[in-house]
């Protein structure tokens, strides 16, 4: 976030958003084909070419060569018919304006600093919004992620830090904090 | 529902899936409990022995 003694050119340097941004773009163009809730009830987009997945146990099915994940972020839907969000979108009974974004084309992609609140523009009218807000820092999640094609993993998370990675690498494993020396019993602490 | 999506990314991290798999695993868990297979937790989630016997059987039809 901006202080007193950054300026808000500076802030967006340091943040590197400027690296960010043609990552974005590359969801341009793309069709959404699927608008759909995952475990969790977390709303995801699929964009792109159908890609078949991996396990066999999803045999037949496809995901998006593109897919934002919301991570429990407060969302919003607006259309020319209507407005919905994650407060009353229901998963068992998918909203005409969910299914309204199947179908739809990417026109442009946005990210509002220093908030991180995401925005596409849909060519038919519709806008998808993530808002984070101050109770999604509590959590460490980030505020929405997004797969790319060739294993690509993008995501923004509290105090508009980002990550770009690959997404087919286990995370790597915690080192073990040293444990603590129990203190020996009857010991007298010194004030 | 955070804290839910929290546990569940633990949960993978803790099991050493990628990003990838995490996402494909999470859509496997998700399309058992819309086909009436969910857990026994609240609203069909599923518990962390529940978990833990899914993620063995979804390995295992990798190898």
């Amino acid at each position: 976030m901006p202080t007193k003694t950054m300026s808000f050119s500076q802030f967006l340097k340091r943040m590197q958003f400027g690296r960010l941004y043609p990552i974005l773009q590359s969801l341009k163009g793309k069709k959404c084909w699927k608008a759909e809730f995952t475990y969790g009830g977390e709303m995801c987009l699929h964009f792109g070419a159908r890609v078949p997945y991996a396990n066999p146990k999803m045999a037949g099915k496809s995901k998006g060569a593109w897919i934002l994940g919301t991570c429990g972020t407060p969302w919003h839907i607006v259309t020319p018919c209507g407005s919905l969000s994650s407060e009353n979108g229901s998963e068992q009974e998918p909203a005409p304006q969910i299914k309204g974004l199947e179908g739809s084309t990417v026109a442009n992609v946005g990210v509002s600093v220093p908030d991180g609140a995401l925005t596409i523009v849909f060519t038919n009218r519709c806008r998808f919004l993530v808002t984070p807000g101050p109770r999604d820092r509590r959590y460490d999640l980030p505020y929405w992620e997004l797969f790319l094609p060739d294993h690509g993993y993008l995501a923004l998370g509290g105090e508009n830090k980002w990550s770009y990675s690959r997404s087919n690498v286990p995370p790597r494993r915690q080192p073990r904090s040293p444990r603590r020396k129990a203190p020996l019993r009857g010991a007298v602490r010194r004030a | 529902m955070k804290k839910d999506i929290r546990r569940f990314r633990r949960f993978c991290r803790a099991n050493g899936l990628s990003e990838e798999e995490r996402h494909e695993f999470s859509d496997y868990l998700h399309q058992r409990k819309q086909s009436g297979y969910g857990g026994s937790a609240q609203r069909g989630d599923f518990t962390m022995s529940e978990l833990r016997d899914l993620l063995t059987e979804f390995r295992a039809e990798e190898d």
